[in-house]
């Protein structure tokens, strides 16, 4: 629509598609169910609620709709996981953690548009059966719990939740369900054991996939925000018509939410894989701080492995291979994930020639030590000692052999735990030890051998002397 | 010597039956000895003589005797009381309010009647929102509307950075620690707002106990893991407003638009 215009200084860059955030930082909006009422909004609950369910999941799966919570999971595939021969109250949870560092593209959504994921929730409960949703949002946001709730209660009074939505005799209640601030809530399975009154100790897969054993050991559908969104979208477009959007395999548009060095951060919503890091980091973000030069950046959310501004990849396989220069990789979930990083949550975050890498991978174990949830061991002490010899780097009286200490630590965790923590945990570790192994080595000493109390400590005990 | 022998009849193995196998044979034997049907915890059997004689059961503790036993601070008083603070003064102690009352019933009713357990972080959001932090009274509280034992109050309340167990300061200030804003100086700000707040930082603890409060009670800080805000930073939480693009220089004016608060 051309009479759309945005507040001054936030107006979309060329390159942008506007579909979920098109509300956002617009002029004239508010969070009002008339005004969401105004533009159309509801039109596709709608025509959702009359079609068949199994159509709606039809149109989500025809078009391609990949999870934006991390996992790249496709929501269609991940919506048909419910028994067949479910007896049982199916629940619909959103995902409204949003704790990944250097994500905050939910954040715009549920202050500024909360009727656009309402009514996405209620298509997608619709599709799955679900005739309770909750959605789990961060302790955080508790303006936006507030502006969800009032949202909630507008859409009731006007007959779009609650019994019998429009006449379709389909009924759903969604309910605020606020977090306390902790990262592993965002785990499906460790925010369906807190939305049941527990600690959210991730539950292991198998057999507790939530699609079969989720809240309450009921099938459970749990979705990002983003996601739920873009339900909507598909319905209006029409699954055949979203799935041009975007590249193969990596359909649709999405929020790239750039954090760190660059001149002009912000959020960017994309067609998935139409966009390169240069074009992202130079036209649409305006380049490195002045007389500074780009040196790394973390792709998709702080667990994502980091890459190095002049890297090189191959991409693709056999006769389709190809290699990239790193300025030149489309920003999608297969490209990064060749590029032996990933999409993840589309969190961005930007390094330039300023930043020590000791410095920058002490701040990441620091918050996985803070946030593991202590279930299993290897994430409970590995992220632990991860951050004391990080603190060694940092602080500079590590010996040289502390990088492989730690890298040791990361390859220890990676693979061994109960939920994917343990990968986004050594993740970045791995890879910055892998691509800053020199930097990281030039920052320790061997001088530092026996400086420290508890070597000399150890010294004493080994030798006898003083 | 004597030892407790659980299983008084040992089962011999009957060798005549093994004689006539070849060694191949006898490697894939197996001897399925049978459990007794029960065993008879009473009988002690003194393995040299083999005399079998019955022991009384064991007598039960006096109550008193116990409480007599138990350490003055046990492990779980520890986590559950409130260490006073400067900051108590701008909060009321809990007391279970109509209000409360109305609030807790309408989070419960959120939840399947059998899983009201599920209510049980809206119920703390609830306390700490009207009496500044979870003292054991609320946890005693909370867990009898939930109908659950207290423990499974204490070890929510434990876990989440998000509830806290002594007062704040009558401001809470809670700063991003985490990368993006880390690089645009969280640490910078943490700094300025402890001198203009003179709190001493030096003992937070980032796990156990990361809220420091000033000696007037007026302010209290937190570093806090990803606000989610990293495109804005460095950005904080001022009890529930949240401010972006808070560099340290600009520490002085926040703190001033909260004065007549």
């Amino acid at each position: 629509m051309s009479d759309v215009t945005y507040l001054s200084g936030k107006e979309p860059h060329e390159k942008e598609h506007r579909l979920i955030f098109k509300n956002v930082d617009r002029q004239g909006w508010d969070q009002s169910i008339d005004r969401y009422l105004h533009e159309g909004g509801y039109d596709m609950l709608k025509k959702g609620l009359a079609m068949d369910p199994k159509d709606v999941i039809g149109e989500v799966k025809t078009s391609g709709l990949r999870g934006r919570g991390g996992a790249g999971f496709p929501t269609g595939v991940k919506w048909g996981f419910i028994p067949p021969n479910n007896t049982k109250p199916v629940y619909l949870i959103c995902n409204a953690d949003e704790s990944e560092p250097g994500t905050f593209k939910d954040r715009y959504i549920l202050h500024q548009d909360p009727h656009q994921l309402i009514e996405g929730m209620v298509i997608s409960s619709f599709a799955v059966g679900a005739h309770i949703a909750y959605i789990y949002i961060r302790e955080e946001f508790p303006e936006a719990a507030i502006t969800l709730e009032t949202a909630i209660a507008e859409a009731r009074e006007r007959g779009f939740l609650g019994q019998n939505i429009q006449g379709s005799g389909f009924d759903l209640e969604i309910y605020v369900h606020r977090g306390a601030a902790a990262y592993i809530c965002g785990e499906e399975t460790g925010l369906i054991e807190s939305l049941e009154g527990k600690r959210p100790y991730p539950r292991i897969k198998p057999p507790y996939f939530p699609a079969a054993m989720g809240l309450y050991m009921c099938p459970t559908i749990v979705n990002n925000v983003e996601s739920l969104c873009h339900v909507v979208h598909i319905l209006r477009m029409g699954g055949e018509k979203y799935v041009k959007l975007g590249t193969p395999r990596n359909s649709g548009t999405r929020i790239l939410c750039v954090s760190g060095d660059v001149k002009n951060p912000g959020y960017f919503e994309v067609q998935v894989g139409k966009v390169t890091f240069r074009e992202l980091l130079y036209e649409m973000c305006g380049g490195p701080k002045d007389g500074r030069e780009f040196k790394a950046v973390i792709p998709g959310g702080s667990s994502s492995k980091i890459l190095r501004c002049n890297e090189s990849f191959k991409i693709g396989k056999g006769d389709d291979a190809k290699d990239l220069e790193f300025w030149d990789l489309p920003l999608d979930f297969d490209t990064l994930a060749a590029a032996g990083s990933m999409a993840g949550s589309g969190g961005v975050i930007v390094m330039d020639d300023s930043r020590k890498m000791s410095w920058v991978l002490n701040n990441i174990t620091h918050f996985y030590a803070h946030e593991s949830c202590g279930q299993c061991t290897p994430c409970r002490e590995g992220s632990t000692w991860m951050a004391k010899v990080s603190d060694r780097i940092a602080d500079g009286t590590a010996t040289p052999d502390d990088v492989d200490t730690l890298e040791q630590i990361a390859y220890q965790i990676d693979g061994k735990t109960i939920c994917a923590f343990g990968e986004a945990s050594a993740w970045p570790v791995e890879a910055m030890i892998d691509k800053y192994r020199d930097e990281l080595v030039a920052e320790t000493s061997e001088d530092n051998r026996f400086k420290s109390a508890e070597r000399q400590e150890q010294e004493r005990f080994l030798t006898g002397k003083v | 010597m004597n030892s407790r022998i659980e299983d008084p009849q040992p089962h011999a193995i009957d060798r005549s039956k093994l004689e006539h196998l070849s060694h191949d044979q006898m490697d894939e034997i197996t001897i399925t000895v049978p459990r007794p049907k029960s065993i008879d915890r009473s009988l002690v059997v003194y393995a040299s003589t083999g005399d079998a004689i019955r022991v009384p059961r064991a007598r039960r503790i006096d109550s008193n005797q116990v409480e007599r036993l138990r350490p003055k601070l046990g492990v779980l008083d520890k986590n559950v009381t409130s260490p006073p603070t400067p900051g108590a003064q701008f909060f009321h102690p809990f007391a279970v309010t109509p209000e409360l009352e109305q609030e807790a019933a309408r989070r419960i009713a959120q939840y399947p009647a059998e899983d009201r357990r599920s209510a049980v972080l809206p119920l703390l959001h609830a306390v700490q929102h009207k009496f500044g932090f979870i003292s054991p009274g609320s946890i005693d509280w909370v867990a009898q509307q939930l109908d659950i034992e207290p423990i499974k109050v204490v070890e929510v309340v434990t876990f989440y950075p998000g509830f806290r167990q002594k007062a704040p300061g009558k401001l809470h200030v809670r700063v991003c620690r985490t990368l993006s804003c880390a690089m645009g100086g969280s640490h910078e700000l943490m700094d300025k707002l402890c001198e203009i707040t003179k709190i001493d930082r030096s003992d937070a603890n980032g796990h156990k106990d990361p809220i420091s409060v000033s000696p007037c009670g007026n302010y209290s800080v937190e570093f806090a893991e990803c606000l989610a805000s990293c495109g804005t930073a460095p950005v904080c939480l001022v009890n529930d407003d949240f401010h972006e693009d808070v560099s340290a220089d600009k520490a002085a004016a926040l703190l001033d638009r909260y004065q007549n608060a």
